[in-house]
């Protein structure tokens, strides 16, 4: 870390965020002139009037410049996608708006009050009917239906650091004259939006060469000057140096959250298209390796300035996640080239020695495995991992592209997949939005059918009513009953995502996005309009663990030793297990998922398989098949937090299962490579990503001979088949410190999911989760 | 279709030689007394291993941190500290070694048979089995388990114990049987078992970790119970024959870390073959709690972690072998 890198850092680790009125109040005058006018022209002209009239701003020592807002404590409003919440919480209880000016208070009033009924929330909540409704309350699937905008995307940012937005533009003009109605509607906003990006970028030019002038510094002013050349470059034009590659793929990744707040939007294998702009730059001495670190950390910290304003209810216990300075922006290095050889190469180890040095939580970095990839950049992964930071995530390409062919993506263009969000292997600019309706809570689906399709928590009926509890005569009717809920509620929650994806293609159309990704131009259709060229709808679950340690509990105790009824279990249930603590003891005494006991691994496969095998059989709004994931973010706390005890032992509240084939939070006690031969019981090909997360402790990092067997740990896990794992290095000492003194701990940063978060930040039940996390040790 | 001409011919010399491996105790049939399994053991040897710990040893090393380890039969660990006395474990016992007397729990260890019925009665986990009767077969089966992650490490199976030479036939058909699947192997031995025994098992190790107390005799005597004189005989043969060999002495304070002691361990190696490497594993006291669990007085200071001045010392003379010399806590 450099003095600059260091004191930038500071910044943005240290502010204060508080929302704005200017983007809100700019799109809103947009749309009240326009009315009429076809959705798509407004858009672009609302993003051009924002980029043309935002206020901007350069942060003394910056090298790269741009952001979404104003200044880097500043947080926009996005109107489009949904504005009750925003108005209802302003100066009450919002999270950033406890300090809001007056001014501002009104300005964002008055814009607000133009958008009620005229939002995509608005539009697709009509689709929750009362069915759906009651489920969702119950908490048996989670989804936001258009509270803000579509993500988990790579856009294709390579094109513009090679050609430049001008490119773009002719593409466009070439295209139109073979273009009519709404298809030349949409290649006009598209230009529109695209020159919109170019006259932003050529006003930081100008600020930048107006700092220049008044500047007394020397140094400085000849960087501000260096700013403004380069400024008046890219993105309009192809990148000549590193530098401008950066700046380039930077102005195009704001501006496209800028266009919309949907979050995931991933950088793609930036080690491979700034390479050559990279390897250049050092053999002609234009750069030397020092100051290209020290630019990759200034775009690091630009990317984790990035902020969100998040609706508590949906994005349930967000903040306390630590979610909400996080944008889970993926970046990807490592793989292979289209003829299957290594890829990784010397940006790719700086990359992760300039992570290493500056340790912010964005970006996402992400290692693309291949048994070709080269020892040298294995060993600079190991070197990350060993900080702390949870980076990279580890992985798997062979069984990435698996899942890739399997969605429809041709062999010939599968090597060049990226990932995107915690755990998705995508198209960089080829691949949709991920119109994902949510995350299914499978332990809820169980709580449902062992109350016969009623919720305990609420005492709601929201399921089928497949038979009380006692009737059960075998497991094996519980199993259907269960197969046959599950049936049900994935039915319930796909119900209302045709009209909600509707309302984004209607309302929300992205004419800029539109330009980076194949073949939106070439068939004049947005990329919310099936534009793209491949599609990823996904649909993850969380929960599959606990549900196949209270299957094995039950099957064990209730059906085979009969040491207990299902009465007795419920019974027990219904209490949070107070005053049955025999029945807790007992069930926590059978096997548990993680240990590679095929007793309850061969459930924890069944059941998993029952949700891919349903999910599948729905086709996406454009025409694909919905993709079944194993993996979530965050949202095994908030489907925890509405979920009741569980015949696992679980007690009422408390968080599922972390990530998506982990074992339940310190369940796993026969050392990793247990864990990994459960993990890869289920079918990790059936699905479009698994989570794994693996905590170790420090001492595994401390040998370089330990720290070696921990990399062959993770290449084992592969060779089994395994898709993704992440690691946490980290002493229970440590976080219980951090716990009990969070002023000396600002620092740690910890893996949760597909993402890494300051520890202190997180609530307590997120914490005494990651803690009660089993920590493999040296033995 | 094969003739009846062919199936009498006499058997070719590679299946003559199958036939007499066959007529050893088959896998299955051969069963030994194994307390764990013990996955992602990275640290008895290289790369990931499997350690396989046998039940019983010869020796009663004073700072023992596996005493479970040291009886050859199974025993029933018992936590007063974590037992509800509930009773449970009373009415499953059919030895009458477990009584409730006053509202608290007697165990009289001598009835006990390690039947392991109070084990699966006792909601507390007060209670648990160590040693279970296990054919190789079986054990063989769980270690091979973990194939793809040793051979990305280097890794193997590793036979400790206890003293895997307490059970001689049992560890060597672990080792054989996995050297036959094409796993590196490795034997954990404190060395002091008759010498045959020790090269007809130690033949089918790739690598030998073998435990070095010291080398004063009334010392040796009277912190392990036994004389070191076969320990060394033994380890000189190992080196002598060339076999790959990482000498392990535990450290610790007051017993074993006095320098005389290393000088002569040093002076000794000067006169046997290399080994390949020396670890000093520092004394700790993780051992300490399971005597209280098997009803055991613990007879050493709880606090014999050696100085850090002593190990640097040790590690100084052993170097001075030009073998690499490794600390270990």
């Amino acid at each position: 870390m450099t003095a600059r890198t260091q004191k930038l850092k500071s910044i943005v680790l240290n502010r204060q965020p508080s929302i704005e009125a200017d983007r809100a109040e700019l799109v809103t005058a947009v749309y009240q002139e326009n009315e009429g006018a076809p959705t798509v022209l407004t858009r672009a002209r609302a993003l051009e009037r924002v980029l043309t009239r935002m206020p901007l701003h350069i942060q003394d020592g910056e090298l790269l410049v741009g952001r979404v807002s104003a200044h880097p404590d500043r947080v926009p409003v996005y109107p489009e996608y949904s504005v009750r919440w925003i108005a209802d919480g302003l100066g009450r209880g919002l999270e950033c708006t406890e300090d809001l000016d007056a001014d501002s208070l009104s300005r964002l009033e008055q814009a607000l009050a133009y958008w009620d009924g005229k939002t995509v929330w608005d539009f697709g909540h009509r689709f929750l009917d009362s069915e759906v409704s009651g489920a969702l309350e119950a908490g048996a699937f989670l989804h936001s239906s258009g509270i803000d905008g579509l993500g988990r995307i790579v856009p294709g940012y390579d094109q513009v650091v090679r050609n430049g937005l001008n490119h773009v533009i002719r593409e466009i003009d070439a295209r139109l004259p073979r273009a009519s109605g709404q298809d030349a509607t949409m290649l006009e906003a598209s230009r529109t939006a695209a020159q919109a990006v170019i006259a932003w970028s050529r006003r930081y030019a100008g600020l930048a060469r107006q700092l220049a002038t008044g500047e007394t510094d020397l140094n400085r002013k000849r960087e501000l000057e260096q700013i403004a050349e380069i400024c008046d470059n890219v993105p309009a034009n192809g990148a000549r140096t590193f530098r401008e590659g950066l700046q380039s793929v930077l102005f195009m990744h704001l501006a496209v959250q800028i266009e919309s707040n949907g979050h995931g939007i991933g950088l793609g294998r930036l080690d491979q298209y700034l390479h050559t702009l990279f390897e250049r730059d050092l053999v002609t001495g234009a750069i030397d390796r020092e100051q290209a670190a020290e630019l990759l950390q200034c775009f690091f910290i630009k990317l984790a300035e990035i902020p969100k304003l998040r609706k508590a209810g949906s994005y349930r216990m967000a903040r306390e996640g630590g979610i909400s300075g996080t944008m889970f922006q993926n970046l990807t290095i490592g793989g292979v080239n289209a003829a299957g050889a290594d890829a990784s190469n010397d940006l790719s180890r700086l990359i992760m020695e300039a992570m290493g040095g500056i340790r912010v939580v964005q970006p996402t970095i992400s290692l693309r495995y291949s048994p070709a990839t080269a020892r040298q950049t294995i060993t600079a992964a190991a070197g990350l991992i060993s900080t702390g930071i949870g980076m990279p995530a580890w992985f798997n390409d062979s069984t990435s592209t698996h899942m890739l062919l399997e969605e429809g993506v041709p062999q010939i263009d599968v090597w060049n997949y990226s990932m995107v969000g915690c755990i998705y292997p995508t198209m960089p600019g080829q691949s949709g939005h991920d119109a994902s309706p949510g995350v299914f809570n499978m332990a809820k689906c169980l709580e449902i059918t062992l109350n016969n399709g009623v919720d305990p928590v609420t005492g709601n009926r929201v399921g089928l009513a497949t038979g009380m509890a006692n009737d059960f005569k075998t497991f094996d009717e519980l199993l259907d009953a269960f197969h046959r809920q599950m049936t049900y509620l994935i039915g319930l929650m796909m119900r209302p995502w045709p009209g909600i994806v509707a309302a984004y293609r209607d309302l929300a159309p992205l004419p800029l996005l539109s330009c980076l990704v194949d073949d939106c131009i070439e068939r004049g259709r947005d990329v919310c309009a099936d534009g793209a060229r491949y599609h990823a709808c996904r649909l993850p679950a969380t929960g599959n663990a606990n549900v196949a340690d209270s299957l094995a509990a039950i099957r064990k105790f209730v059906f085979e030793q009969r040491l207990l009824t299902l009465s007795q279990v419920l019974e027990a249930l219904a209490h949070d297990f107070v005053g049955y603590d025999d029945v807790e003891k007992r069930l926590a005494r059978a096997p548990k998922y993680g240990n590679d006991d095929a007793y309850v691994d061969s459930i924890a496969r069944e059941t998993a398989t029952m949700f891919c095998t349903e999910v599948r059989k729905y086709s996406d709004p454009f025409g694909g098949y919905y993709i079944p994931v194993l993996g979530v973010a965050n949202w095994h706390w908030a489907a925890g937090s509405m979920t009741g005890a569980l015949p696992d032992g679980r007690r009422k509240g408390l968080p599922l299962a972390d990530g998506g084939v982990s074992a339940h939070y310190g369940r796993d006690h026969k050392g990793p490579t247990s864990l990994m031969h459960s993990a890869t019981s289920l079918d990790h090909y059936m699905t479009g990503g698994t989570l794994l997360n693996v905590k170790f402790d420090p001492s595994v990092f401390l040998e370089a001979e330990t720290s070696e067997k921990a990399v062959s740990l993770l290449e084992g896990y592969f060779a089994l088949g395994g898709h993704h794992c992440q690691c946490n290095v980290v002493s229970t000492a440590e976080l219980k410190a951090a716990q009990a003194n969070p002023q000396d701990y600002r620092h740690l940063i910890v893996r949760v999911a597909g993402y890494s978060a300051h520890f202190v930040q997180l609530s307590k039940t997120v914490q005494d989760e990651i803690i009660a996390r089993t920590a493999h040790s040296v033995r | 279709m094969r003739s009846l001409a062919t199936a009498v011919e006499p058997l070719p010399t590679t299946l003559a030689h199958d036939a007499a491996v066959q007529s050893r105790v088959s896998e299955q049939e051969q069963f030994g007394i194994v307390s764990d399994v013990q996955r992602w053991s990275i640290h008895d040897g290289p790369g990931i291993r499997t350690t396989v710990f046998l039940k019983g040893c010869p020796l009663r090393c004073l700072w023992c941190h596996n005493p479970e380890l040291q009886r050859m039969s199974p025993e029933t660990t018992y936590d007063p500290a974590v037992c509800s006395a509930c009773g449970a474990c009373v009415d499953e016992c059919p030895s009458d070694a477990t009584r409730l007397v006053n509202g608290r729990i007697v165990f009289r260890r001598r009835l006990c048979q390690a039947c392991g019925l109070c084990v699966d009665m006792c909601l507390n986990d007060a209670r648990s089995i160590v040693g279970k009767r296990t054919s190789a077969a079986q054990v063989l089966d769980e270690v091979m388990r973990d194939v793809p992650f040793y051979e990305r490490s280097g890794g193997g199976l590793t036979v400790s114990g206890g003293e895997p030479l307490a059970q001689a036939d049992f560890a060597e058909t672990l080792l054989r049987g996995a050297r036959q699947r094409g796993l590196h192997t490795v034997l954990d031995t404190c060395g002091y078992a008759g010498t045959p025994v020790l090269t007809r098992v130690a033949q089918w190790a790739d690598l030998i970790l073998y435990d070095l107390k010291g080398m004063m005799p009334e010392v040796h005597k009277r912190v392990t119970g036994v004389s070191q004189r076969l320990i060394l005989h033994n380890l000189r043969q190992l080196l002598d024959h060339g076999a790959q060999v990482w000498i392990r002495i535990p450290v610790v304070r007051d017993l074993t870390d006095d320098p005389e002691n290393f000088t002569a361990i040093a002076r000794f190696l000067a006169t046997t073959g290399r080994p390949h490497r020396i670890e000093l594993l520092t004394y700790h006291e993780h051992g300490v709690s399971k005597y209280g669990l098997l009803g055991r007085q613990y007879s050493i200071a709880a606090d014999s972690v050696p100085a850090g001045s002593k190990i640097k010392q040790a590690k100084a003379i052993l170097e001075q072998t030009g073998v690499a010399v490794s600390v270990t806590a």
